[in-house]
């Protein structure tokens, strides 16, 4: 039995219709929850972040560092000091004195930011088939 | 001994008479033969050999004559169907197919695809949503060309859903809607889903590529945002609640699933995930794919519907790949760039695999780009809209 061209339409406005109604109604409560969830985890992280850190000792091999780029987080703070810590390592072996000024992820928009071990590694194990 | 070689003869003869040999036409040949190249498909050329294998071997069953193991005059009227009859005189595949018949393996089903499901990528993204939204126009655009082609409602509904590319969901709607008066099986719709699904590598990337251009192919998306473990919590809890209040006939498809999830973000129930994704999971593939298989008879495939179907599945596949891409396309415009238009391809549910397309095929641009968790948003949002559209066809289609 051939359908009416009028329940035809119907059928495909209406689908069309609560499916994007539907799934719009799950991005606005996505969105939200997102949103009240990120900002309660920086709240948290900036509590962290405003308790002073514990007197340290100096390092044995003095580097110069100033930071350009103000980090934002205890993580920031531990690359950074990962980072110095190898140029220093450098600086000892060269004899040669070493100054961090800024520590900046180097971004190249035709590719993404990863290193080229982390690249090979993705797409290990991402190849699709 | 005469009349010992007469009784011989006689129960020879007896026995061919009434052997399944004599039984044969010529349509349950071709039958058989459909059913070997499906078994072939599915084990040489592994196109999802786990439903398509069951379903072949199920239509070889239904179609050797006298097996009486599907009787399809016994679900001849979707809207009266005698389960005490089916229980007392049905064959094995009849009491199997009352697990698709009374919507209960389908959503078994999605149970364990929940449990399978990482939802972070979406919920990072929500936007996602939207591309997965729009490649469900596949299925309602397809409608229109069934109902052209003269199929009544609940068969163009039947096979819209294919555009959907999730077979469970296709299965539970053309099982509710399909009766004996049908020119189309359920089995009809699984053997074209399953195909077509497995067949996306090949049909997506030309439409990929022939509505994008290199520049948006090679777009480098911003990585995703972590998502904490409360908010993988609540999202299948509040998903189950707004859908199951919008449309309640997507609750069986979208509450499974989302339980099948919350069990597994909850991270307190391993035994249960172990089981809904192992055990359950296989057991149901099993009981779904060869009882589905036996309705293929062949009165319900030897028909030029049949080859209509096969037609318009591609049709909603492609449409549906088409609308997931051109919204990408606009997301990418509004975003300024920030959007690559190959993740809206994976708007259609066949999940994972539409989502490493995806990825292919931007690779294929950018060996450095990595699309494969973009795409994933679009992906697991196209299980929930399809979903969505299988209830919203449920609801309208009688």
């Amino acid at each position: 039995m051939q359908i009416e061209w009028t329940k035809v339409w119907a059928v495909v406005i209406t689908g069309l219709v609560v499916v994007f109604l539907a799934l719009v109604l799950l991005i606005i409560f996505v969105t939200l929850f997102g949103k009240i969830f990120q900002s309660s985890s920086k709240k948290s992280n900036d509590k962290k972040n405003s308790t002073p850190p514990a007197p340290q000792k100096p390092a044995p091999v003095e580097v110069n560092a100033t930071k350009e780029t103000v980090a934002s987080d205890s993580e920031d703070d531990n690359i950074i000091a990962v980072i110095s810590a190898a140029v220093a390592m450098m600086a000892a072996k060269d004899g040669k004195n070493y100054a961090v000024k800024s520590i900046k992820r180097a971004i190249n928009k035709s590719r993404s930011s990863r290193s080229v071990w982390g690249a090979a590694g993705q797409r290990e194990n991402t190849r699709p088939f | 001994m005469g009349e010992v070689l007469q009784i011989f003869a006689d129960t020879l003869k007896d026995l061919a008479a009434t052997s399944g040999f004599a039984s044969l036409n010529w349509q349950s040949c071709v039958m058989i033969l459909i059913s070997f190249v499906f078994m072939y498909l599915a084990i040489a050329k592994k196109f999802e050999p786990l439903l398509l294998l069951p379903i072949a071997f199920g239509m070889l069953l239904t179609n050797l004559p006298l097996t009486a193991m599907y009787t399809p005059d016994l679900y001849a009227d979707p809207t009266n169907i005698d389960f005490g009859k089916i229980l007392h005189e049905g064959g094995l595949l009849d009491i199997l197919y009352l697990g698709v018949k009374l919507q209960i393996f389908p959503p078994l089903i999605f149970l364990g695809i929940g449990t399978m499901t990482d939802f972070a990528p979406l919920i990072s993204n929500p936007k996602s949503f939207l591309l997965g939204a729009a490649a469900q126009a596949g299925i309602f655009i397809t409608f229109i060309g069934a109902a052209m082609l003269g199929f009544s409602e609940a068969e163009a509904a039947s096979i819209a859903i294919i555009g959907g590319a999730d077979g469970p969901t296709a299965i539970f709607v053309s099982s509710k809607l399909l009766g004996g008066d049908a020119t189309i099986s359920t089995g009809t719709i699984a053997l074209a889903a399953y195909t077509y699904m497995a067949l996306v590598p090949i049909i997506q990337p030309p439409i990929m590529k022939a509505l994008t251009t290199k520049k948006e192919r090679l777009i480098v998306m911003e990585t995703l945002r972590p998502v904490g473990q409360t908010e993988k919590i609540i999202f299948p809890i509040a998903v189950t609640i707004i859908i199951a209040l919008l449309i309640p006939s997507a609750a069986p498809l979208v509450g499974m699933l989302m339980l099948g999830n919350l069990l597994k973000e909850s991270g307190v129930c391993d035994r249960l995930v172990k089981t809904a994704q192992n055990e359950l999971m296989n057991i149901i593939t099993i009981f779904l794919g060869v009882s589905v298989g036996a309705t293929t008879t062949a009165d319900k495939i030897i028909t030029p519907e049949f080859a209509k179907v096969i037609v318009l599945g591609v049709i909603a596949f492609s449409i549906g790949t088409a609308a997931g891409l051109l919204f990408g396309k606009i997301m990418c415009k509004v975003t300024g760039g920030k959007v690559n238009p190959l993740i809206g391809s994976a708007g259609v549910s066949a999940v994972p695999m539409a989502a490493r397309v995806s990825q292919k095929v931007g690779a294929q641009e950018n060996p450095t780009n990595f699309l494969l968790m973009h795409a994933m948003g679009p992906n697991v949002a196209g299980v929930i809209g399809s979903a969505v559209a299988a209830g919203v066809l449920l609801s309208i289609v009688k």
